[in-house]
């Protein structure tokens, strides 16, 4: 039988998480002291629990995610329930990348890039906000938003494929952040719909618009009904927007000095290392290349330039008074649009090679090194060594 | 003879003169020969960095240096407060997950809504990372992290213990308020009363101890039973009921009356004990239940009557 690239693509994606539980079964587990966490999983087990807190709605505007996890959650035992949860977000995350890249580059970028996604340690944990926490289900709401977005510039019936990114873009503002992303997508949509789909701007935003209202309105009738509320998002929206000087993030810690840094002290941040590199080889590329008019070129210029706009708007919320950036957990939410500059960066690169179908020693070059840099199976391969050796003390 | 050496060194000069110029114009013509090699050469170089080959190498060194870039950032990333790579698979996480899902329901059976509940804890050792030092310490390094002998003996059950805590979201950590939630350690231990136990009785009418050692839940059980006022002097019960409020206020004094009133009466119940066990790991819960029937009575104003969980009759 006949099997065309792309589905062994979507094979090898399916199966890296499945070989990373089989190295450790621990690899999609949450750290049990990290309490957000946590607290969502109440919400799965008690969706219209009466809660005795004073402001309720607050952890209630993560609605797109308990709605989800809680049916899950009353269908199976709990462990099987997470199992499908994480994996259920984990695909939706790294097949919407590929199918974003397949759609905007090609399957062989594509397949790098989502490869690299699968295998990234910053995606798997959003360090002590684990995987019951918003900012993993929502990165696989905002990639399915991107990808309806790409896909109405190169498919048909582009007003129902506009209807899904805005529907899936309002679940993906469980995580409110993601609302700074918003310019991105639009610009992204600009630079793609220009070249591809020529569809009016103006109607074209409305139906994204009418699908997020649809959205907005589903969950606020299930929070009418299950919290006696019916604007979920009214008291996230509330604490998030401070900024300038009432961000809460000025005031002073429980255990003593503030959140909030200066964007000079957050850029020497470990964890911002891998993204102000990719800034930096955008705006080199872009500077470089954009007098290229090859069509491979333009759009990967066009994924650099997009992720240039999120970072420069991360930048400027950190400058007022936001923590956005020296927040591990904050900088979680730039991974969908930071992999897109990685795929324009990496189909640059590989672009001749690909016309010379030296794909295959590409690919397999990156699946090898992003197995090894994650080191699930480190402890596993050391254990092996020190067994044979006769290393062990115990 | 002057002329004789004169000639002699016009001679000389002249020769050296035409050695020079024949130096300068072999130099030149090797300089240009030079010229135009290193020309062609860089002509050539050129070209061949045009080619389809020499362009595929280079971009190859790209990706190279891609991955590396990839295997540097990814290994500097944190998970928690552990590196990632070294102590990852020791942390039992599946097995921690199991523990808290299994206690979350147990609970939910005496308590749906949690504001009758006071969790006692008794807190891991060595501020809870008792086990994370070990993996994380330099010396450890290139021996085998996850020693089967320390497995379920030094895991650190406080992360378990918040875990359940944070999934139950409407209780604070301690101060009364909805739910309670306080820690045993730093000396602070089971047969110790914690100042302001009385407030959370006012507020609750059980105490969940969570421990993994049998007697310190008879340990704990016994500080329970000291609460009644006939095991206390007058400035005990004043020293643990009032904690940190100041003396004399209106508000000191009307607190103080109603703690003396549930201690003169306060008895209590041993609902339930159950183990929760998932691999190696293991401890306890006992469900402790206060009786002060006529305190109830009198103040109707419990949380638990104000949700309308549970009924008067139902206390």
């Amino acid at each position: 039988m006949h099997i065309k690239n792309a589905n062994y693509n979507l094979l090898i994606l399916i199966v890296i998480p499945i070989i990373f539980s089989i190295a450790n079964e621990d690899w999609l587990f949450g750290v049990p002291a990290a309490s957000d966490n946590w607290i969502n999983y109440n919400f799965f087990q008690d969706f219209s629990n009466e809660f005795i807190t004073e402001n309720p709605t607050y952890k209630f505007s993560r609605i797109s995610v308990f709605a989800v996890a809680y049916p899950l959650h009353q269908i199976f035992s709990p462990i099987t329930a997470y199992y499908i949860y994480t994996l259920m977000f984990f695909y939706m995350a790294t097949i919407g990348l590929y199918m974003i890249v397949k759609n905007i580059l090609n399957q062989h970028v594509a397949i790098i890039t989502a490869i690299v996604l699968s295998c990234y340690k910053f995606f798997h944990t959003p360090i002590s906000f684990e995987m019951m926490y918003q900012n993993y289900p929502c990165l696989g709401y905002f990639m399915l938003t991107v990808l309806f977005a790409v896909l109405t510039t190169r498919k048909e019936n582009y007003k129902l494929w506009l209807f899904l990114s805005g529907a899936f873009f309002a679940a993906s503002l469980s995580q409110i952040l993601y609302v700074n992303f918003f310019p991105s997508l639009a610009l992204l949509y600009y630079l793609l719909n220009r070249r591809y789909g020529q569809h009016a701007l103006l109607p074209s935003l409305m139906w994204f618009t009418v699908g997020a209202i649809t959205m907005t309105f589903i969950f606020s009738t299930i929070s009418y009904f299950a919290q006696d509320i019916f604007c979920y998002f009214c008291s996230q929206v509330q604490q998030v927007f401070y900024w300038g000087e009432e961000s809460r993030y000025l005031g002073t810690m429980r255990g003593g000095g503030v959140y909030w840094v200066s964007v000079q002290e957050a850029l020497k941040a470990p964890h911002l290392r891998g993204i102000i590199g990719a800034a930096i080889v955008s705006l080199f590329a872009i500077v470089f290349f954009r007098k290229k008019k090859d069509e491979n070129y333009m759009n990967s210029l066009a994924l650099m330039g997009v992720y240039l706009l999120a970072f420069f708007i991360q930048l400027f919320w950190q400058a007022w008074g936001q923590i956005l950036l020296s927040y591990p957990y904050m900088t979680y939410n730039l991974i969908p649009i930071f992999f897109l500059a990685l795929a324009g960066i990496y189909s640059i690169l590989i672009q001749d090679l690909w016309k010379n179908r030296n794909i295959h020693i590409i690919v397999v070059l990156f699946t090898l090194s992003v197995f090894i840099s994650t080191q699930i199976f480190y402890d596993q391969f050391q254990s092996s060594l020190t067994f044979l050796f006769g290393f062990q003390e115990f | 003879m002057m002329k004789k050496v004169k000639i002699i060194f016009n001679h000389f000069v002249d020769e050296l003169k035409t050695d020079l110029l024949t130096v300068k114009d072999e130099l030149k013509t090797d300089l240009l020969t030079l010229k135009d090699k290193l020309k062609t050469s860089l002509l050539t170089l050129k070209e061949e960095a045009r080619s389809p080959s020499t362009k595929n190498n280079v971009r190859l060194l790209g990706v190279f240096l891609c991955i590396l870039m990839l295997v540097y950032f990814n290994t500097q990333f944190i998970r928690y407060h552990y590196t990632y790579q070294f102590n990852y698979p020791c942390q039992y996480l599946k097995d921690s997950h199991i523990l808290i899902t299994q206690v979350y329901d147990y609970l939910k059976k005496f308590d749906p809504h949690f504001n009758r509940l006071n969790i006692w804890y008794q807190a891991g050792q060595k501020d809870g990372v008792a086990f994370a030092n070990e993996i994380i310490a330099p010396e450890s390094l290139g021996k085998p992290r996850c020693r089967k002998f320390t497995y379920g003996e030094e895991i650190n059950l406080t992360e378990i213990y918040h875990g359940v805590f944070g999934s139950r979201y409407f209780s604070t950590i301690s101060g009364g308020g909805d739910g309670t939630f306080t820690r045993y350690n730093n000396g602070n231990l089971f047969d110790s009363i914690p100042p302001g136990v009385y407030s959370y009785i006012y507020h609750k009418d059980m105490v969940a101890i969570f421990s993994n050692d049998d007697k310190k839940h008879q340990t704990a059980l016994n500080t329970l039973k000291k609460i009644h006022k006939e095991n206390l002097t007058e400035e005990e019960l004043a020293k643990i009921s009032l904690g940190e409020e100041p003396k004399g206020s209106g508000y000191a004094e009307w607190k103080y009356k109603i703690i003396t009133e549930i201690a003169e009466e306060i008895t209590i119940e041993v609902v339930d004990k159950k183990s929760f066990s998932s691999g190696l790991m293991s401890f306890k819960v006992t469900i402790v239940r206060f009786h002060v029937p006529k305190f109830y009575k009198k103040h109707k104003s419990l949380n638990a009557l104000k949700s309308g969980a549970v009924k008067l009759e139902d206390l």
